[in-house]
């Protein structure tokens, strides 16, 4: 079977403390019981979640939507954003099939990525690997006024920004993705193409802004 | 406390408080120590120290547990669910005894004894479970603390998909399922074409087609399957408009030539020679380029009048389609089989048990979702392009498949295992019953409902694999 591989990746630096990180936590739950009742992405869509603070982790490896669990997640440290992009191309490599006569290739992976600040290491090197992989679209969202929408301009087009990191804004951003996703799968399974950019995603709700 | 206890104890609490001893004064302490009154004081601060950091360790422990996020692999609804719970998996080592409480409703029960959880969860829904537990060595032996559990049950994927017809008022409608019995060649052909339930569930249409001809006359017979690209808005036209190309550019070829192909090909298979073998190659090159470069060209020309009478651009790959297709003839020494493919789906000649011929090869990317298709100008001009087309001659044959990729991606999952004789032997004995649905599919010439019984299997169940399926079948 082709999955439809979904990397989220969430900055858990220090300043995502309170709030912002029980919003995060709460979001990707809310994510994940709403995908549950979508029989497109419950077949198809395969969740990972990387964390990143002063150095990223893979916290849950790419798992189908039925046996996935959310981990407890802490807000720590710095940003090491570079690193986190670094990460999310060793795992592309390892957990997406590419296609070959012996094996159908999974489909391209989504990539959500939300940070509420700017990176603390030298992240061109990640974005530099992270540009050899093969992706689907990517959307990097700000949380906040303090996140650095121009470093998130050079990774994707498709960058969005929460005007604050609260729980309302977090929540609505999650429901936003969680729609993206239900998109993306019954895309794939309808029509056997992949989405292809913001255009082809649902309208984001009020919370979310198109950075341009 | 031992005396020699009691006596460390004392000196260091007057240390503590900054009690100097002198040398005279360690006499009487040690006197003191053994006074009836500060044995039965030190034996007091011994259980009250006792007691608190026994206190303080059963809170840290409660602490610890409280603060664990505890979950239950996940179940699905009407599925059984089995699950051995030990305490050492979830770190809990410092509990005692525990039970566990699952909703009364849930189907779900934990057995003390064996340690099992085990049921058929009746409700789909985000649960917690009770633990009731006692830890070790707690001050309290008669206290129960509790714990939430979270357990997850999953919806039946099954029940979560709609079937919604399409409408038939929209253009370029067709029916969402259509099966068809018919005679050619002393064979029977069943073919079924049926909507994906991912179409279903949106109440979209079925992009796949199927045409099909036998000409008494010439003794030629052609088989076409098509499957429009689900990302273009007319492809269910486009593929029916492929299909009909093809059988109409193949009607048209005049009984003359014809016969000059049995010519050519009963030479070729008697004597394998250059001419008879230029001669066949002049056929296939011609006739199995232009047909679909005629199809081609009527999908292209058809586009064409929709922008003219709509007054919008139209582009041909709103009708993207592939195309499947096979030109047969029976001689007395067995049949020839030409072939033609763009696109995925698989076509192929099966002895049962014996061997397979496939015909063609599926079009696949490095990632999924990545084919050719008809309406490409470039796979015209493509080097590879005569690769497309593909001749045989068989004996006998069990069956002649053309199926689409909703069928080829559930039953043989990659295009390798669409060569292996074992996967259409799989496939030959589902048909034949071995499935899970109880489908069967009688292929005898005497059964009237192959066809019918051939689009009811056509409803088995493959978790990911929701795409139109079309299956010609002939036997």
């Amino acid at each position: 079977m082709r999955k439809l591989p979904v990397y989220l990746l969430l900055d858990t630096s220090g300043s995502m403390t309170g709030e912002p990180i029980e919003a995060v936590k709460n979001g990707v739950q809310v994510l994940i019981s709403t995908l549950r009742q979508d029989p497109h992405a419950l077949e198809t869509a395969y969740i990972s979640v990387i964390t990143f603070d002063s150095s990223a982790r893979q916290l849950i490896p790419l798992t189908d939507l039925a046996s996935f669990q959310m981990q407890e997640i802490r807000a720590t440290g710095t940003t090491a954003f570079g690193e986190a992009l670094n990460l999310l191309a060793q795992c592309i490599d390892r957990e997406v099939a590419r296609g070959s006569a012996e094996m159908k290739g999974d489909w391209k992976p989504l990539v959500f990525i939300m940070t509420d600040g700017s990176p603390t290491d030298q992240w061109q090197n990640g974005l530099a690997e992270l540009k050899k992989r093969k992706t689907g679209v990517i959307v990097a969202c700000a949380a906040g006024s303090g996140a650095d929408t121009n470093v998130l301009k050079q990774i994707t087009d498709v960058v969005v920004g929460l005007d604050t990191a609260d729980s309302s804004t977090i929540k609505a951003f999650f429901k936003w993705v969680s729609a993206s996703i239900s998109t993306g799968s019954q895309k794939v399974e309808n029509s056997g193409t992949e989405v292809g950019g913001l255009n082809e995603l649902p309208p984001p709700p009020p919370e979310v802004n198109i950075v341009v | 406390m031992e005396r020699q206890q009691r006596r460390i104890y004392i000196t260091q609490l007057l240390k503590q408080r900054s009690v100097d001893i002198t040398e005279k004064q360690s006499a009487l302490l040690e006197a003191y120590i053994d006074s009836e009154e500060v044995i039965e004081q030190c034996r007091l601060i011994s259980v009250t120290t006792d007691t608190l950091v026994m206190n303080l360790q059963e809170n840290i422990a409660l602490s610890n547990i409280r603060e664990k996020l505890l979950q239950l692999p996940n179940g699905t609804v009407d599925k059984p669910y089995t699950q051995t719970f030990s305490l050492t998996q979830y770190g809990l080592e410092k509990i005692a005894s525990f039970t566990l409480q699952f909703p009364e409703s849930l189907g779900i029960n934990y057995d003390q004894q064996t340690g099992q959880i085990s049921g058929v969860p009746l409700e789909q829904g985000e649960f917690r479970v009770r633990m009731f537990f006692k830890l070790t060595n707690q001050s309290d032996p008669e206290k129960t603390h509790e714990k939430e559990i979270a357990f997850v049950v999953n919806p039946d994927p099954k029940k979560l998909w709609r079937n919604i017809p399409s409408s038939a008022d929209s253009i370029y409608w067709k029916p969402d399922e259509v099966k068809e019995l018919t005679t050619m060649l002393g064979h029977k052909l069943a073919v079924a074409s049926k909507r994906g339930r991912s179409h279903a569930h949106e109440g979209i249409f079925r992009d796949d087609d199927f045409e099909y001809f036998f000409d008494e006359q010439t003794g030629y017979a052609l088989i076409a399957v098509a499957d429009g690209a689900g990302s273009a808005q007319f492809s269910r036209k486009g593929s029916q408009l492929a299909c009909e190309a093809v059988v109409n550019y193949f009607k048209q070829i005049p009984a003359e030539e014809y016969k000059q192909l049995d010519d050519v090909i009963t030479a070729y298979h008697a004597q394998k020679d250059e001419a008879s073998k230029n001669a066949l190659n002049e056929f296939l090159t011609q006739r199995f380029s232009k047909a679909p470069f005629e199809a081609h060209q009527q999908i292209a020309a058809f586009a064409a009048e929709l922008a003219k009478n709509s007054g919008k651009e139209v582009k041909l790959k709103e009708f993207a389609t592939t195309i499947l297709f096979v030109l047969l003839r029976k001689f007395d020494f067995g049949y020839s089989v030409m072939s033609f493919s763009v696109g995925d789906g698989g076509m192929g000649i099966y002895r049962r048990g014996e061997e397979v011929m496939m015909l063609g090869t599926p079009d696949g990317g490095e990632f999924a979702g990545q084919t050719r298709f008809l309406t490409m100008p470039e796979i015209f001009a493509d080097t590879s392009f005569y690769k497309r087309i593909g001749f045989r001659i068989v004996q006998d044959f069990t069956a002649i498949v053309v199926m689409s990729d909703g069928i080829t991606d559930p039953k043989f999952q990659t295009d390798a295992n669409l060569a292996r004789i074992e996967k259409w032997d799989e496939l030959w004995d589902d048909l034949g019953g071995k499935n899970n649905d109880g489908a069967v599919v009688n292929f005898s010439h005497d059964n009237e409902n192959t066809a019918a019984e051939l689009l009811a299997w056509m409803d088995f169940w493959s978790p990911g694999n929701h795409d139109d399926r079309t299956i010609a079948i002939l036997y």
